[in-house]
């Protein structure tokens, strides 16, 4: 593919800038995180690539690639990066920006996990394992995905069937209104 | 060194990581270290509030910090995530008054900074070498165990500044403490995928199978961990990865208090080994 300098969506570059706290033009493209990345057989764009789409702001294959939603954020890249890239939190820009621009199909179930967890302990103020799994399966439509497991640890006596709650619920409440309020 | 601290058990520990608070009190009363849980902690929010509001994030681990900052505490935590997290919001808010103001009101907290917060295996590393040796009343000879790190005590190195990031071994020098060998394998720092747990099982089966399978060639009889996340995927996910893959290791997946314990006198029970899903009976059967 031919790339003219013309094409670079610099707007888009700032914006992953800002998101990440990360100055893309640091990666010298060594591909150390790609060697290391344990995600990384399972990635169409691995995260050196991403890393250089980001350099040439190529905003549609970046919102387009499940990578950012397939990352782990093990932090094994940016360990290893000699220019000190933080690059899961590139990852993290990236699918900030594709939440917002309502293509996040890409990696669906993962964010429907994370919205499942943050209302699960904005209710319980502590995280309640076999509710938060429930509702993840109602809201990805897999009703009996991993029952047997929760069965298992049910008999070991590891999980109760009431969330144990910590007092001033109000306030956690409130917490999570005015971070919410912050970040529009 | 403070002999008492503010101790964060997270909810996994008051969930489904019971026998990982439990064997951490057992091995603290033996030493003699006093942990006094925080009344009314609230849940970190792990990575998925870090992951959607890195500022929500912030506030809940504020106001956590900000309970040990009243009981005057330096705080112990267990959870290798919570771990995480709480270091990260404590060092930000460490270097940062106005972050430190804009984040206390948000929470409604009053942190004031300079709690330390320490991983409980770097405090049971302070105790001492020798204090353990003393404590140790039976030997785990014979016991071949790989210690296993995974990501959220390691990385990013300058935030946790727990271990060598690429070659840890805090673990391995308490683990030999009670006569048990660790061996030497090779994906001790790996990821286990853990986050993708629920949304992405594919992943974390081939992970946690790389891992397993790593640790079963180098001559080991079970994993020693000292994180939750890890604990619950290696052994609840082992039997779907045995099927996957044609494979057998019933490796049992011990938290590193649960061997220290038993090696200091402690009854199964009182380190809730019945609590796992792969059977440790049969390894310490052999030993006692
Ligand atoms: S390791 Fe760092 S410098 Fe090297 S390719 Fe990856 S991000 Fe770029
Ligand atoms: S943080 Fe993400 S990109 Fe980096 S090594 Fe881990 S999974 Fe791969």
């Amino acid at each position: 593919m031919k790339i003219e300098d013309t094409d670079r969506n610099t707007e888009f570059i700032k914006e992953i800038e800002s998101l990440s706290g990360e100055k893309i033009a640091m990666c010298y493209q060594c591909g150390k995180c790609s060697a290391g990345c344990p995600i990384a057989y399972e990635m169409n764009e691995l995260p050196d690539k991403i890393m250089r789409l980001a350099q040439l702001g190529m905003k549609e294959e970046l919102l387009s690639s499940t990578t950012p939603w397939l990352c782990a954020s093990c932090e094994m890249c940016s360990t290893r990066c000699p220019q000190e890239v933080e690059i899961p939190r590139v990852m993290e820009a990236i699918r900030a920006i594709s939440v917002r621009e309502g293509r996040q199909r890409t990696g669906k179930d993962v964010n429907i996990f994370y919205d499942t967890f943050i209302n699960n302990i904005k209710t319980f103020g502590r995280s309640f394992e076999p509710m938060m799994v429930a509702r993840f399966n109602l809201s990805s439509r897999k009703l009996f995905k991993d029952m047997k497991n929760g069965m298992k640890l049910f008999t070991k006596g590891k999980i109760g069937l009431l969330p144990d709650k910590p007092k001033g619920m109000d306030q956690i409440r409130k917490i999570y209104d005015r971070a919410n309020a912050e970040e529009k | 060194m403070s002999t008492s601290y503010a101790y964060y058990p997270g909810c996994s520990l008051h969930g489904a990581s019971k026998e990982f608070d439990m064997s951490v009190k057992a091995v603290f009363g033996k030493l003699g270290i006093e942990l006094d849980e925080m009344e009314d902690w609230i849940c970190c929010g792990a990575t998925p509030a870090h992951a959607v509001n890195p500022d929500l994030a912030l506030a809940l681990s504020a106001r956590n910090l900000s309970i040990a900052c009243s009981m005057h505490k330096d705080v112990a935590v267990p959870c290798a995530a919570c771990f995480n997290r709480m270091k990260t919001t404590a060092k930000h808010l460490d270097e940062d008054a106005a972050l430190r103001t804009k984040i206390n009101a948000m929470a409604d907290a009053d942190y004031t900074g300079g709690v330390q917060v320490k991983h409980v295996l770097t405090i049971l590393k302070e105790a001492g070498d020798e204090a353990i040796s003393k404590a140790v009343t039976r030997k785990l000879e014979g016991l071949k165990v790989a210690c296993y790190y995974g990501c959220l005590l390691l990385r990013p190195p300058k935030i946790t500044q727990f271990d060598d990031p690429e070659n840890p071994t805090i673990m391995e020098s308490i683990v030999k403490l009670t006569g048990a060998e660790a061996v030497d394998w090779n994906f001790k720092t790996e990821c286990c995928g853990a986050t993708h747990s629920v949304p992405r099982t594919d992943i974390v089966l081939k992970l946690v199978n790389d891992i397993l399978g790593d640790a079963k060639s180098h001559g080991a009889e079970a994993l020693v961990v000292a994180c939750p996340l890890c604990q619950i995927n290696l052994d609840m996910r082992q039997a779907e990865v045995e099927k996957k893959y044609g494979v057998s290791y019933k490796m049992p997946i011990l938290y590193f208090s649960q061997i220290v314990g038993l090696a200091m006198g402690a009854t199964p029970a009182e380190v809730g080994l019945n609590k796992l899903v792969t059977p440790a009976d049969a390894l310490f059967s052999k030993v006692a």
